[in-house]
């Protein structure tokens, strides 16, 4: 009998042995379920390739059905997920190639040692020369301390001087309100004023916002480019210390301020419940803060049967201006690296440059779009100029360009922790009314600790 | 085969099945070692196994590995992490958006749950009437509580949105001026309103209990007199209350977790090409409960140790609140049943 019996101890004892074993069995299982295949049963290599629409962007399906033919190879892609990148990073079996939002996330992801070098392949590659790169690919180099020097790590897929200005000329036209230049920048002073008297309201209601320069969309860029606009710096030498302390930075700070609380604009004190894309098509925005690649959401399909009469109507003019240096730079960038332990690298290089390497077919299409601004100079041509619409807006960008600047983020400080600092000072002082004290020392304290913990993770 | 009874000195013994039956009522289980003799121990493994296995792989050890995190640095993407000793838990003690969410998520709470156990209650009496259609009427309490609670919520941003929402159109035919309603102070109590449009799901429940108490008790209080108010409070909800009981922790721990209902009802965030996103940094601060701001650390600030140590301090709160629920319930819960010998009232 004593060997049928089942006492407490025992069936503790053994179901401990079991979490034990399944402990150890599952990370085992997680690391396989986060892995990434790299062979189909037929034998052919996969790629992973974490970026949102490569499958379903109908302008580059004939590149990547020729790519996979070319290479024999499958892409398998799918949707951006932080999540599910963490756990694969932690199991060692990234995707191949990771989406980035750029500027503000890539000296952090680099300085974590997750992206690999990019210079082998560059030196070698027939369709990223390096005389036909554009500046902007400094948001995606590091030498391990500065932004915009060393090595490559990513490309953007595109990019855009992100805080250049879209106007509705019929709004400003009925607030007798004259155009803003194409060519020299106004202040955010003025854009301002302006905003407040084209901003409409009626029964508590706001139906046109005058002036949104679109909160939410890396403040931490706005605020570093205000801030250089006036000849200062957000961060020190080394990027170790954030100073919200500096005149520069509080006038720029006090601007933010000044514009939620006179709520033209999207902000604390006006939610919508989209992004300023489908509020600007419904006739809801007289200027808005945004980049070249905004031209496809007036030409798109999002704009619907308001689309002819939106190209009629929208203006491109250069991003608003904070002090006597004219700075306007590439808030984001976003593009893709490979992760250093990614399986296929060679592979997934070869798909950057079928994706939007000079000449490709994938690159003509998507450029043809007018969806940003191409990585490589002679990929400029295939920017859409056939109407009245394109043309202008492609003479303003290309006047534009050269004021073009890389921003220096920290690489302590993960971009995402640095907007929700930014957003939840703003935010109370625009809400609750803190004063501007208040505010830039909350806001010092909260980025005195994100950089503190970066350091420590990276035992700097 | 024979079944098995429990012999004076706690052991199992096998007993005919005839013997058993004639034992009938009166045969009660007496306390003895724990230990069972019939079937091998491997064969007790093999039936609870799948639990079992469930339990190890998607709680026991989640819930350690986070608790290992919680005195760690760890990013939740690169190698560098450090232990970092009761460091993250001394951080929650200083952290005032720590208290405020705790706060917020108790008011919630104590707003939500009796409000929700009340109008479930309510609406189950409603239609536990002979009415003609009553079926109509239950699909249609209920119905809103299969809805997803996503769709459901941005349902209510529709109609509840300052300058295109439904409400505030209707409101401006009177001549009444657009109100914020998912802006403070507006916005904590739109988010009460949205727990409470799933009463229906509590409904069902509270109807079960209702249709299993026995006609003749409640005929035979009308028969002494008893008017429908005392029959309710002396029939009714004595014979209901471990349904009461059953809801209200499953509420009360809900509450606690909300999380996904705040991110939801605060605005879009521009994030450039492709539309609007959540984050915790936007939800309003009547909004910003305990959960959002743990949320917030694992996904805007990649602190997963911190927010770890969030999770685990929640888990005592959860731990703490459900034993108190479960102690005070022998002063207010009825069994009709015997409970480990005891009759009536636990």
């Amino acid at each position: 009998m004593s060997q049928n019996s089942l006492s407490r101890r025992a069936f503790l004892g053994r179901t401990g042995a079991a979490a034990a074993g399944l402990a150890f069995g599952g990370s085992a299982l997680a690391a396989c379920s986060s892995s990434s295949a790299t062979k189909t049963a037929g034998g052919k290599a996969v790629l992973n390739v974490m970026i949102d629409n490569v499958d379903t962007d109908q302008a580059f399906a004939p590149a990547l059905k020729a790519f996979q033919a070319a290479n024999d190879c499958v892409v398998k892609v799918s949707k951006f997920d932080q999540v599910k990148l963490n756990a694969a990073l932690a199991a060692g079996s990234p995707p191949d190639l990771v989406r980035t939002n750029g500027a503000a996330e890539m000296p952090n992801i680099i300085a974590r040692g997750l992206a690999e070098n990019l210079d082998p392949y560059f030196a070698k590659s027939q369709y990223f020369k390096s005389d036909d790169l554009d500046p902007i690919i400094g948001v995606y180099k590091f030498d391990g301390k500065t932004q915009g020097k060393g090595s490559i790590y990513g490309i953007p897929s595109d990019y855009s001087q992100d805080a250049m200005i879209w106007y509705r000329t019929d709004m400003l036209d009925a607030a007798k309100i004259p155009h803003p230049s194409t060519t020299d920048p106004m202040s955010y002073d003025e854009y301002l004023t302006i905003g407040k008297q084209l901003t409409k309201r009626s029964g508590g209601k706001t139906q046109v916002y005058g002036f949104d320069p679109v909160w939410g969309f890396d403040n931490q860029a706005h605020l570093m480019q205000m801030i250089a606009q006036q000849g200062g710096s957000l961060w020190n030498d080394d990027f170790t210390k954030a100073d919200f302390t500096t005149p520069e930075a509080r006038k720029a700070l006090q601007w933010y301020i000044d514009w939620g609380k006179a709520r033209t604009g999207p902000g604390p004190l006006d939610q919508e419940s989209n992004w300023d894309g489908p509020v600007y098509d419904a006739d809801r925005i007289a200027i808005v803060s945004y980049g070249y690649w905004f031209s496809q959401e007036i030409l798109g399909q999002d704009a619907g049967a308001n689309s002819a009469k939106l190209q009629q109507v929208s203006v491109f003019a250069p991003a608003p201006q904070f002090g006597s240096t004219r700075v306007d730079a590439c808030m984001s960038g976003s593009g893709a690296w490979i992760p250093a332990k990614a399986a296929n690298k060679d592979l997934a290089f070869k798909f950057l440059e079928a994706w939007r390497g000079s000449g490709t077919d994938g690159a003509k299409a998507h450029f043809a779009q007018g969806g940003g601004l191409p990585l490589c100079l002679s990929n400029r041509k295939y920017l859409p100029q056939n109407t009245p619409f394109t043309s202008a807006t492609y003479a303003t960008q290309m006047n534009n360009v050269k004021y073009l600047s890389v921003l220096k983020f920290s690489p302590y400080a993960a971009g995402s922790a640095m907007e929700a600092a930014l957003n939840t000072a703003l935010t109370g002082a625009v809400q609750g009314g803190a004063s501007l004290d208040a505010t830039v020392s909350s806001l010092q304290a909260a980025v005195n600790g994100i950089i503190d913990s970066g350091k420590a993770q990276l035992g700097a | 085969m024979s079944d098995d009874a429990v012999s004076d000195n706690g052991a199992l013994e096998a007993v005919p099945p005839r013997a058993l039956a004639a034992r009938g009522a009166a045969w009660t289980l007496q306390r003895g070692p724990r230990r069972w003799r019939r079937y091998s121990p491997w064969m007790f493994y093999a039936f609870v196994s799948p639990w079992l296995l469930g339990f190890l792989a998607l709680t026991a050890i989640p819930m350690f590995y986070a608790l290992g995190m919680s005195f760690t640095n760890f990013d939740g993407l690169s190698g560098h992490w450090h232990w970092v000793g009761f460091a993250n838990y001394n951080k929650a003690w200083h952290d005032q958006h720590f208290w405020s969410g705790l706060r917020t998520t108790a008011v919630y709470g104590v707003v939500t749950v009796p409000l929700s156990l009340a109008g479930g209650l309510g609406l189950a009496v409603l239609v536990n009437r002979r009415l003609r259609a009553v079926g109509v009427f239950r699909t249609i309490f209920y119905l809103p509580s299969v809805i997803p609670v996503v769709a459901t919520t941005l349902m209510f941003k529709l109609l509840f949105d300052r300058n295109t929402g439904l409400l505030n159109t209707v409101l401006s035919w009177f001549g009444v001026g657009a109100v914020g309603w998912l802006s403070d102070p507006w916005a904590f109590k739109i988010m009460v309103l949205l727990a409470l449009w799933g009463l229906g799901g509590g409904m069902v429940i509270f109807l079960a209990g209702l249709q299993g108490i026995p006609a003749e008790l409640l005929e035979a209080a009308t028969v002494d007199g008893a008017g429908a108010w005392q029959r309710f409070r002396r029939i009714t909800l004595p014979i209901l209350s471990p349904v009461v009981f059953f809801q209200f922790v499953f509420a009360t721990i809900a509450s606690l977790q909300t999380v996904v209902q705040p991110l939801l009802l605060s605005p879009a965030v521009n994030s450039g090409a492709g539309g609007g996103f959540t984050d915790p940094t936007h939800v309003q601060a009547g909004d910003y409960l305990y959960m959002v701001h743990v949320y917030a650390q694992f996904f805007d600030y990649q602190q997963y140790g911190y927010g770890a140590a969030l999770l685990w301090i929640l888990f005592v709160v959860i731990l703490v609140i459900t034993a108190a629920i479960l102690r005070s319930s022998s002063f207010w819960v009825y069994y009709e049943v015997e409970q480990d010998g005891k009759a009536g009232r636990r």
